[in-house]
């Protein structure tokens, strides 16, 4: 057995700076332009990667993509700039709380619930789209 | 017309044996021994006879219940809070910093991490009280100006998985390997850092000997686990077993999921528990490793301090020598691995199952006395 010297300590170091500098991957470190919205979309995640590795992504033409997604992102977005904050208004802040306000907050919950599954089918669709040969 | 409180719970995702859904299971059957109406309440992860689907806690919405709302990550459920009457308790597990989630394949994780943050402020405007699983889950609450808090460990019986018949197999196989066994148990994901103990397991070959192994127990995450740390093994010309029937001198064996008496054997033969998580909320193998007597070797990262306490050997996760000289130590000096198996079986007792339901019952009575 070798003995564990505390003047390894400077080649112990050394391979552990070189481990980092090897392996950015393994190094976590908060991004403050990261936003989650924009993250979900597979597609901008796509042409992110297209971006940086230069490949040629085709422009997207299916109507799905044409029409359903940015419907998706919009519904979405009124969701939540204005049906939340109305029912945060009405519930919290105003206590109004009736059986039409309570079926209404469930509907805002299941119709975002219904976007998410929608977007998410988008995702695999576009998955299993054939990769262009570069 | 006074009736008796429902006490519900609500998450969004149930998991039958993970440290939450376990968590969840718990608190509802210490709650029907109160004589208590309790269910457990998810969007995904239904099971008939444990948990129901989220739509169906729509009649049980109404004031003078109790709903505990357990919160990890962004989900549509504090939207359904908010059209619930019933008091709510926050019970907080923490929600994963989503720098740990950098990888393209993980942006749907990382998009869920982040909403949960967000959904934070409101999930405090709705909640009446908190429960956090660690001081650190609490101070991080008490910093968004939540209220009428308490810290309560994650609730189980820690002790029962001690009853628990080993795995055969299991143990034939661990046997058959003299070397020593360094034990790691928990999902296969980036903040869990294995790639740091595969870099610990390669200093200490290098620099002090070859006797030990890695195992990590644990579902892998398909990116990280699947492919990255994977490929660090294959760097560093580690032996390595990703499948049943493990190779018999595996350096690193990535064990996948595994049951209760396969677990067993693992905690049973482990000789040294080494924990270099970087994000923990409040690390429940920490705790199952103390009451095999274990000596546990862990950064000083978020709650695993706190929870292992004197428990173990805290080390500085910039220091790998220091790192290293401890593992050595808990390795090869009979003297301290004596010490620390004590000192881990020691720290164990504060989490003994009567502490934790007289914990329980006490913050229980108290917000039901509220309602």
């Amino acid at each position: 057995m070798k003995d564990l010297d505390p003047s390894m300590e400077q080649g112990i170091i050394q391979k552990f700076r070189e481990y980092k500098q090897k392996h950015p991957e393994f190094i976590f470190e908060d991004d403050p332009s990261d936003d989650w919205y924009t993250e979900i979309s597979s597609v901008t995640v796509a042409k992110e990667m297209a971006r940086e590795t230069k490949i040629y992504l085709p422009v997207a033409d299916s109507s799905h993509r044409k029409y359903l997604a940015p419907f998706i992102v919009e519904s979405k977005r009124l969701l939540r700039k204005l049906a939340r904050p109305f029912l945060k208004v009405l519930f919290v802040r105003q206590e109004r709380m009736n059986d039409l306000t309570v079926s209404l907050a469930y509907g805002v919950a299941s119709l975002e619930m219904r976007l998410m599954k929608l977007e998410n089918r988008l995702k695999k669709e576009e998955n299993l789209e054939p990769k262009p040969q570069s | 017309m006074n009736r008796s409180p429902r006490v519900d719970q609500i998450l969004p995702s149930f998991g039958y044996y993970d440290a939450i859904g376990t968590d969840t299971r718990t608190i509802r059957d210490l709650i029907r021994a109160k004589g208590l109406k309790s269910d457990i309440f998810a969007e995904e992860g239904v099971l008939p006879g444990e948990c129901r689907h989220l739509s169906e806690y729509t009649p049980f919405a109404t004031r003078g219940n109790l709903l505990i709302h357990h919160f990890s990550v962004g989900s549509l459920v504090p939207y359904y809070l908010m059209g619930a009457g019933a008091t709510k308790v926050t019970r907080y597990h923490n929600i994963t910093p989503a720098k740990f989630f950098p990888y393209p394949h993980t942006s749907f994780a990382k998009s869920k991490c982040k909403q949960g943050r967000d959904q934070l402020p409101l999930v405090r405007d709705l909640s009446d009280c908190f429960w956090a699983a660690s001081q650190y889950n609490a101070d991080e609450l008490e910093a968004h100006s939540f209220k009428n808090g308490a810290v309560l460990p994650l609730m189980r019986d820690y002790k029962k998985l001690l009853e628990i018949e080993p795995c055969k197999k299991t143990t034939e196989f661990l046997q058959k390997d003299k070397r020593k066994t360094l034990l790691f148990v928990g999902r296969v994901v980036p903040n869990k850092a294995h790639h740091d103990l595969l870099f610990l397991l390669k200093q200490y070959y290098d620099f002090v000997d070859n006797d030990a192994r890695l195992i990590c127990v644990g579902r892998p995450d398909p990116y990280y686990g699947g492919v990255l740390v994977k490929s660090l093994a294959a760097e560093y010309g580690m032996r390595t077993s990703f499948d049943k029937p493990y190779g018999l001198h595996s350096d690193f064996i990535l064990t996948g999921a595994v049951n209760e008496h396969e677990l067993a054997s693992f905690y049973q033969h482990a000789d040294v528990f080494v924990c270099l998580s970087d994000h923990e909320g409040f690390c429940v193998p920490l705790v199952e490793a103390m009451n095999f007597k274990i000596p546990i070797l862990a950064h000083k990262a978020a709650a695993v301090p706190e929870t292992l306490g004197e428990g173990g050997l805290l080390v500085d996760k910039n220091k790998p020598l220091e790192t290293l000289q401890g593992l050595t130590k808990l390795l090869k000096d009979q003297d301290e691995i004596k010490k620390y198996g004590y000192l881990s079986s020691k720290r164990a007792k504060d989490f003994d199952w009567e502490t934790l339901e007289a914990k329980f019952s006490s913050y229980l009575d108290s917000v039901l006395a509220r309602i």
